[in-house]
């Protein structure tokens, strides 16, 4: 498939698609009448693998505890009765879970989108920091994609600097799959968008 | 002195139960308030992007939050 084909003949209604051209039932705040989503981009999956790992020692953590415990001539069944044992394994896989969680929705909601109209960069970048920030098609001045690293390269994923005239003078897109054929695909839409009468929506 | 001569014995004399309450009362009572903060924050970010999978998210976050209460309250009266 043509990589002009990929991005206009594909709706994608996978919800956790890093790559979703033409997404069904995603919409976002301020959106305009007529316009459209063309691709959604998230954070290549690969990005996750340390924190999937440091999920999985904090996993792991109380079964190597009575061990070390044990080091220090500490039975962990004689400081605490089985009741508070089960309560701090509970205790600690909540957090493990709430830390998880924290993670997914970091990736989840840290999205690039390119609209017929727009280019959108809605960061979520810590537990209390929201960030939205456009810039219309027309303000788009230079895109540069760059592949950097060996795991950038092996799995095909990259940055995407955006100059522009609008109010942020640059768009960042990172770690996002296939850069340059982002790229190519906001050039298209930008041509499209200068042979449009100003004003129109389509 | 070899290492297998020092003493660790004096772990064995203190009380542990003494310190964990306090520590796992603070800890409980800060998590409570993380929960409450991943809640608001996936609210507000399902209403700036709302998808297929926001209900999911919101559950998730609702129980996430139920169940950092619960531990709080069995952490205060049982442990």
């Amino acid at each position: 498939m043509l990589p002009d084909e990929i991005i206009h003949k594909t709706h994608s209604r996978n919800p956790f698609a890093m790559f979703a051209p033409n997404p069904q039932g995603v919409h976002f705040e301020n959106q305009e009448l007529g316009e459209k989503i063309i691709l959604l981009l998230r954070a290549h999956i690969v990005t996750l693998v340390p924190g999937a790992l440091l999920i999985l020692l904090l996993a792991f953590v109380p079964f190597f505890v009575p061990f070390f415990l044990g080091i220090i001539r500490v039975q962990a069944l004689s400081v605490f009765d089985p009741r508070q044992l089960i309560l701090i394994t509970v205790f600690w896989y909540l957090f493990v879970f709430g830390f998880s969680f924290y993670k997914f929705i970091f990736w989840y909601f840290n999205v690039y989108l390119i609209t017929n109209e727009r280019v959108i960069d809605i960061d979520f970048r810590g537990i209390l920091h929201k960030e939205t920030s456009y810039a219309k098609l027309n303000q788009i001045q230079d895109i540069s994609p760059k592949i950097i690293g060996f795991f950038g390269t092996f799995f095909h994923y990259g940055n995407i600097y955006i100059q522009t005239a609008a109010e942020r003078p640059e768009f960042e897109f990172h770690n996002v799959e296939n850069p340059n054929m982002v790229a190519q695909e906001i050039h298209e839409q930008v041509r499209k968008e200068e042979a449009e009468p100003p004003g129109v929506i389509a | 002195m070899p290492i297998e001569d020092i003493d660790t014995g004096i772990f064995e004399n203190i009380n542990f139960t003494f310190f964990a309450k306090p520590f796992l009362i603070l800890f409980a009572i800060f998590y409570v308030f993380f929960a409450f903060m991943l809640l608001r924050q996936v609210q507000l970010m399902c209403r700036t992007l709302p998808t297929s999978l926001s209900p999911l998210l919101k559950f998730l976050a609702i129980i996430h939050v139920g169940v950092a209460l619960a531990v709080l309250l069995v952490v205060l009266g049982f442990f």
